[in-house]
């Protein structure tokens, strides 16, 4: 489902942020990227849905190569993606509702569908009682299960979390990561990025940076 | 580019407009600003340039005879003017009907005329030219070469002021074209400017129309759109204050005698020209946004 072979990212000309990166993730794998700040987690992220080339080497996303992709690709692959960041990136002026609908919206669905679906999405994350209200009503947990909610709402077949529980209190941060394992025992292949190794589990499939370099991986042998 | 993206474009774009509060204000009402500058002296411009053209077809040469000439002379002239290459017609005033036409002209003041004793007006020739003869070198050309005719006391022709009234005209359109066009531009930059606030406005929106996957298509159009919108409707709004000034204007000149009698005609602009303004217009908003779409909303 997403491979890298020898990828390496550059920003500046030469600040090193990824060095010769190999991965394979499989469908329906749930993967831990780990590392210090400044590892190359959000990095590795940001490759994987097209917001920034790779300097060298390949990504093969659902068998398109990312590196080679042309602007409306890209707009494609994101299709089958869900993002989800740290700082929930929530419509401010929108009701949870809204901010899912948009997305469907955007994405040509029809009233019924988007209804369906976003009813689907809020009752996923438990949030149907607080459709109506926005993020600025919501608590920090609940404005970051509306984001899954919003990356969940366009049926992805991957989901990507960038420090997903980086702003929230350690409650709050355990109720996000079992509603991300909940999503990946459903089918969706996930990849979580955090600083924190308290958020994965023995079994996890976890892979650790440092300086833009995986160090470490646990749970599955790296991919050669 | 599909039907869905230009209902939503559209819908976002008039959305937007009803957003962008005085900025969008602002942008209309320089493009119509701009427009109706240009609007005035093309109006001016080309119901002068009617007029002009009308009195060109009325371009007339008065050759004034000698008094004493001959019938025998008087026919000779006026078989080598009727002769004349450029002469279209010919009338012959006498002296007395010329002073009759004078007396007219006085109007009540003939009496100024009685201690005369005498009639001191010529004779004349008046001559209509063909059209390829109006040409001020022509012209010249011909009453150079009359004046050494035999009988001949002076030649004179009207048409130096009309080659100045044309060379105003000329001078009107260069002036409203450079200033128009001047506003124009800052148009586009005011235009430009809406946008790129919209667009500021609207960050957290098309960046997660971006991550969601929105073609670039989806994301610019209603800007581009936006910008054409502003463009029409300035455009629009300045015809509309044109045509309603020059119908007051109208409305005013109609009650001097000259137009009652038929003798001034104005006419608005002209369909061709009222339908390239409003797509100036659009072309105008339209890269005002392109503007803003290119510096702002890229990859």
């Amino acid at each position: 489902m997403i491979q890298l072979f020898h990828v390496s990212k550059t920003y500046d000309g030469d600040i090193p942020a990824l060095i010769d990166i190999n991965l394979h993730v499989r469908k329906g794998d749930l993967v831990f990227v780990t590392g210090p700040s400044g590892a190359g987690k959000t990095t590795l992220l940001r490759l994987l849905y097209g917001d920034a080339p790779p300097t060298g080497g390949q990504i093969l996303v659902n068998g398109r190569n990312v590196a080679w992709s042309k602007e409306n690709e890209i707009s494609l692959l994101r299709r089958s993606m869900g993002i989800i960041f740290q700082d929930f990136r929530l419509l401010k002026d929108r009701s949870a509702y809204e901010n899912l609908a948009f997305v469907c919206r955007i994405l040509g669905c029809s009233k019924a569908e988007e209804r369906r679906k976003v009813a689907q999405a809020l009752a996923l994350v438990n949030l149907t009682s607080k459709a109506h209200l926005t993020p600025f009503h919501l608590s920090g947990g609940e404005q970051q299960r509306v984001a899954v909610a919003r990356a969940l709402v366009h049926d992805p077949t991957i989901l990507l979390a960038d420090e997903p529980a980086g702003n929230l209190d350690p409650v709050q941060a355990q109720e996000v990561m079992a509603l991300l394992r909940e999503i990946h025992l459903r089918g969706t292949t996930v990849l979580i990025a955090t600083h924190n190794p308290k958020m994965c589990q023995v079994g996890d499939r976890q892979i650790r940076l440092e300086k833009g370099r995986i160090v470490e991986e646990s749970g599955v042998p790296l991919y050669h | 580019m599909s039907l869905s993206i230009i209902r939503y474009s559209l819908g976002e774009a008039l959305r937007s407009l009803k957003r962008s509060g005085w900025g969008g204000f602002a942008s209309i009402g320089a493009i119509a600003a701009s427009f109706l500058i240009i609007g005035v002296f093309l109006l001016i411009s080309s119901n002068l340039s009617l007029l002009v053209s009308r009195w060109k077809e009325e371009v007339q040469v008065t050759i004034f005879l000698r008094d004493g000439l001959s019938s025998a002379q008087l026919g000779s002239l006026k078989k080598s003017l009727s002769e004349e290459p450029g002469v279209r017609s010919l009338s012959f005033i006498t002296k007395e009907q010329a002073l009759s036409d004078f007396k007219k002209d006085l109007q009540g003041q003939e009496g100024l005329l009685e201690g005369l004793g005498y009639n001191p007006l010529p004779a004349s020739f008046e001559l209509q030219l063909k059209e390829p003869y109006q040409s001020p070198e022509m012209l010249q050309e011909l009453v150079k070469r009359l004046k050494t005719w035999d009988g001949v006391e002076d030649v004179l022709y009207g048409q130096e002021w009309i080659e100045q009234l044309t060379l105003i005209i000329r001078l009107l359109k260069l002036a409203g074209m450079s200033l128009g066009g001047l506003l124009l531009l800052a148009s586009i930059l005011i235009v430009s400017n809406t946008i790129r606030l919209t667009i500021f406005s609207r960050a957290e929106e098309i960046d997660l129309m971006r991550l969601v996957g929105t073609s670039w298509a989806y994301i610019r159009t209603p800007f581009l759109l936006q910008g054409i919108l502003q463009g029409l409707i300035g455009a629009l709004l300045s015809l509309l204050i044109l045509f309603l000034s020059f119908r007051l204007i109208l409305w005013q000149v109609n009650l001097a005698p000259a137009a009652s009698y038929g003798l001034i005609q104005f006419h608005f602009l002209r369909i061709p020209q009222q339908f390239f303004t409003v797509i100036a217009g659009a072309l105008i908003g339209g890269g005002g946004g392109l503007l803003s779409i290119r510096r702002f909303l890229t990859a």
